[in-house]
């Protein structure tokens, strides 16, 4: 079921109100919730539902017993230790049948052809569930935080609930499990809902989805992507300019309507970003880039392969372990490969900068407007170019845009348009917008009461229609 | 009291943070008990500091049984009486929910003498505070993996990061900014189903034309049924109208489109003429999701002899048997008129396998009115297609995974070949052996003229890799190329026929 559609908006309204009704009755409203969840992820194909089920049991289990061999006797320790790798190895083989085990078979298959040796594995061929790999890293941050003394096991009621809530099981953003749990331990208050944030929330992510992040991907970047030979180097640096802002309105849209959904729920979610083409650095956009991601990144990989403890070199080669893993995580392909390595190696060579620096006793660089603002170029550009692998459907692909920049000089193309252009700078100078002014105008909204506020979405809702695309389009974030 | 936080809602509690100390002491301190006076802290959730003075936004009405005003809402003596009844309001909202929650209220509830989770935890004799440490990573297992030093949170990606690398779950912290006011549940749903109502009656005729075009079935119906009222209402107070001109005044209304009299007006189409770098073929190419990769690589191989024009233009989901949802009839005309095409490619069929509406009467896909209906459709988009002398190339489907979904697509093969022989002008281009294996049956590889196994396909068994988009572009360049005289050299490897 996608957010945008009038299915959605029906089935909300209805899981809204029953939501609130049965509140009181905290078991009850479990219950209800994991029904609508599981119709919520069931809507693609009902057999999904078996894998909800199927995590919420083996993860609960598993973490019931690593903190049952944790609380033991001396020595309980490795126990609880084998009891979290088979969790962890669960989770990671149903992940790579349905996502990574058709890449590995088919490069394999090319590599014994190389060899002369052509008997081609078959390959699975399985429809990848919508947002597995979010479920996975949930499920992973509950045994693992329980492993680690950071948690208790929930009750099955409470997991359940955990594993399948829908407003982040497409997407994420990736909520711990001890952020969300506690939540659920009291009821929600239906006497203050905090409606003027959730619908300026969702508001401005229909608007990032429908009229900027829709219409760039149809006007420019997916013919760049298909065809760049077409186009000219001006249309090709809109292009991935255009992607660049596309995949952030895209995702943080669904970010910012599932935490909207969620508030409007009674739970909050943790925030997913912070204007990423803000950052100065490389290392501050990961700080507001899939923020959930990223500190997941941090939590359950880089610290555990040694972090920064272990000298400078072994930090560079973790921070790029890091990342190249994260851009595996995105697909199963090479093209998520590079992306990954081009964030970590940028990463690990900003950090040598500024151990260097550090070292000599140099100033922090950005001390001046002027420097900021090129510190701040420079990573969009970085980052932009960086898109261009994840976008494209392979490497060649890849190298064929990035080619295009120098070898379609000449005229700027008809795919460079007025509207192109200022959606592009709209989507990225929203991100400039200061935190207050959007904290005023969600205070104002809240101060027009229900009927203003009624007004307000009825106003909006039509002009996004009316302006949107026609049809229900997904979100990138989907496939991952 | 406010039911707002001091920063605007942001503070511990709300999002799990940590309750410092003992659960039910936290609890009791920052919530007290159910129904205790108005300027209290009633709930766990706000864990704020009580009895702090701050300026309160005005109420509102708020109807509904969830109805509550604010406390402290209003000012002087009709403040004074606000405050009065808004208290008895909240306070039988209270007692309800006392009852409701077994007399123990939200906070009782929720506490860890009241929840199934810590009473289970009491009761094994396993209960610890608090059990969702939020706060401290190390509570109580020290990990033994000792990468847990300070140092080490706080170095990751940055030093001084500015939201703080020891958040959880990192919340980029909002602003101490203007607070803001919240609403009750049952006020909110009100605020929706007013949303969604007018937003309904300005755009009904766009909401039904979405609702129309979906799959025939109970979801549709149901959907219709409910929209039937309010499309009605719109009508009647003509709020349709005002829809229709803010749509069209902000250029995304229904524009002016061609007809087939401007498509009669277009020169005619020299065919057989000679294809040349200075007047090359303008070659338009239309179709559904298929399209997406067939047509990309037409447009890529076609553009690389230097002789053809290409514009593909694919909707995904479309197709012919439901015009309702993209009249690609319609959008044919617009772009013979507009993009004055030599030759047209199509690719249609994926989506096409579904019931179609005709006079009133849904078909059952597969029957023989269904296949009527649909061959006569094709007919007409041949029709059109070939006014002027143009040429059309039909590009049939390949071979399908599934057994039953590829059965449908054999079958609308054989209209799209029968219609091409009704229509002079018309070729159908067969794929269907050259995505089969030496069996004939579907495969995921196909081999190329190394040797090599090449992936074909798409992993739902119906769309193309970019190699099954190239293979099949190769093949109907091939074709054009023989058709226009133009010279061989369309065909990407592997080779066609397995």
């Amino acid at each position: 079921m996608l957010f945008p559609t009038i299915t959605f908006a029906l089935f909300f309204l209805v899981v809204y109100a029953l939501n609130w009704v049965l509140m009181p009755r905290l078991r009850l409203w479990k219950w209800f919730i994991i029904a609508a969840s599981y119709v919520f992820y069931g809507w693609w194909d009902w057999r999904l539902i078996f894998l909800l089920v199927g995590a919420t049991l083996v993860n609960q289990a598993a973490g019931v017993q690593v903190h049952r061999a944790l609380g033991g006797r001396r020595g309980s320790r490795a126990a609880a230790r084998r009891w979290v790798v088979l969790a962890v190895a669960a989770n990671l083989v149903t992940l790579g049948v349905f996502k990574y085990f058709d890449f590995f078979a088919a490069n394999l298959n090319d590599l014994l052809g190389v060899f002369g040796m052509d008997a081609p594995l078959p390959l699975l061929r399985l429809l990848l569930p919508v947002g597995i790999s979010f479920l996975v890293f949930r499920m992973l941050s509950y045994v693992i935080d329980i492993y680690r003394g950071q948690l208790a096991p929930a009750p099955a009621l409470d997991f359940a609930v955990y594993t399948a809530f829908f407003p982040y099981l497409l997407a994420g953003p990736i909520a711990r499990a001890r952020e969300f749990l506690p939540q659920l331990t009291s009821p929600r208050n239906p006497r203050t809902v905090d409606s003027s944030r959730a619908f300026v929330l969702i508001l401005g992510g229909l608007i990032k989805k429908m009229l900027i992040a829709d219409y760039l991907s149809t006007h420019i970047v997916n013919g760049l992507f298909a065809s760049p030979q077409t186009y000219s180097s001006w249309e090709t640096v809109w292009g991935i300019v255009a992607y660049s802002v596309q995949i952030y309105c895209d995702f943080s849209a669904y970010a910012d309507i599932a935490i909207g959904i969620s508030l409007l729920l009674g739970f909050e979610l943790p925030a997913n970003f912070d204007a990423p083409y803000t950052a100065r650095t490389i290392q501050d956009f990961w700080r507001r880039w899939h923020i959930t991601l990223s500190s997941w990144l941090r939590d359950y990989l880089y610290i555990p392969l040694g972090g920064n403890r272990k000298g400078n070199g072994r930090t560079y080669v973790n921070l790029i372990v890091t990342f190249l893993l994260g851009g595996l995580w995105h697909g199963a392909g090479w093209t998520f490969v590079v992306w990954g390595l081009m964030h970590g190696t940028g990463l690990a060579v900003e950090r040598a900068r500024m151990d260097t620096r550090h070292s000599r006793g140099l100033p922090e660089p950005g001390r001046t407007a002027g420097s900021r603002a090129l510190q701040r170029l420079w990573v969009f550009v970085f980052v932009s170019v960086a898109w261009v692998f994840f976008r494209a459907e392979s490497l060649g692909n890849a190298f064929a845009v990035l080619w295009r920049l120098v070898a379609g000089l000449g005229s700027i193309g008809a795919a460079v348009t007025l509207p192109v252009v200022a959606l592009c700078v709209l989507g990225i100078a929203i991100q400039y917008v200061p935190r207050r002014a959007i904290e005023g105008l969600e205070a104002s909204f809240s101060r027009i009461g229900w009927i203003g506020q009624g007004a307000v979405l009825a106003v909006a809702l039509f002009l996004i229609d009316v302006l949107g695309p026609v049809g229900p389009a997904e979100f990138l974030y989907f496939k991952f | 009291m406010s039911d707002d936080g001091p920063d605007g809602g942001e503070y511990p509690g709300q999002m799990g943070m940590p309750f410092e100390g003992d659960p039910d002491e936290g609890r009791t301190a920052g919530g007290g008990a159910a129904g205790s006076g108005p300027d209290d802290d009633l709930f766990v959730w706000d864990l704020r500091p009580p009895k702090r003075e701050q300026p309160r936004p005005p109420a509102d009405e708020v109807p509904g049984d969830w109805s509550v005003r604010e406390f402290g809402a209003g000012a002087g003596a009709a403040g004074g009486r606000r405050d009065d009844r808004a208290r008895s309001e909240r306070d039988a909202l209270d007692r309800r929910y006392e009852r409701e929650t077994g007399g123990r209220g939200y906070e009782a509830a929720g506490s860890p003498a009241g929840s199934g989770y810590e009473r289970t935890a009491r009761a094994s004799g396993d209960w610890r505070a608090p059990e969702y440490p939020t706060g401290d990573r190390r509570s109580r297992h020290e990990p033994d993996d000792g990468y847990e030093t300070s140092e080490e949170w706080e170095e990751w990606l940055e030093p001084e990061a500015p939201h703080g690398a020891e958040t959880i779950g990192p919340l980029p912290e909002r602003g101490r900014g203007p607070r803001r006011r919240r609403l009750p549940a049952g006020a909110v749903l009100l605020a929706m189903l007013v949303g969604f109502f007018f937003a309904g009656l300005l755009d009904a005729a766009n909401i039904k034309k979405d609702v129309e075009a979906r799959p025939y079935g109970a979801l549709r119906s149901l959907q219709l049924a409910l929209l039937t009222p309010m499309t009605g209402l719109s009508g009647l107070i003509r709020a349709d109208d005002l829809g229709t001109r803010v749509a069209t005044a902000l250029g995304r209304g229904e524009g002016p489109h061609h007809t087939l009299a401007d498509v009669k007006k277009t020169k005619k189409s020299l065919w057989p003429r000679a294809i040349t770098a200075a007047k090359p073929l303008r070659l338009y190419i239309a179709g559904d999701s298929m399209d997406q990769v067939f047509g990309s690589s037409l447009v890529n191989l076609s553009e690389a002899t230097g002789l053809v024009k290409a514009k593909n233009d694919y909707k995904v989901s479309s197709g012919l048997s439901r015009p309702d949802f993209f009249d690609w009839p319609q959008r044919m005309v617009d772009q013979i008129v507009d993009f004055k095409p030599d030759a047209v490619a199509v690719l249609f069929g994926a989506n096409d396998g579904q019931d179609v509406l005709w006079e009133g009467k849904v078909l059952k896909v597969g029957t023989k009115a269904w296949q009527e209906v649909y061959a006569q459709r094709v007919g007409e988009a041949m029709d059109i297609l070939t006014e002027g002398g143009r040429r059309v190339y039909w590009v049939g489907n390949p071979i399908m995974k599934d057994f039953g979904y590829r059965e449908r697509i054999a079958m609308m093969n054989h209209i799209y070949e029968a219609e091409a022989k009704k229509h002079p002008g018309v070729t159908f281009v067969s794929t269907w052996k050259l995505l089969s294996n030496e069996k004939g049956s579907y495969t995921e590889y196909l081999k190329d003229e190394d040797g090599d196994s090449i992936l074909m396909r798409a992993p739902d068994g119906i769309h193309l890799s970019r190699a099954g988009g190239d293979l099949m572009a190769g093949l109907v360049l091939d074709v054009i190329e023989k058709d226009w005289g133009m010279g061989g050299g369309g065909s990407a490897s592997p080779s066609p026929a397995p």
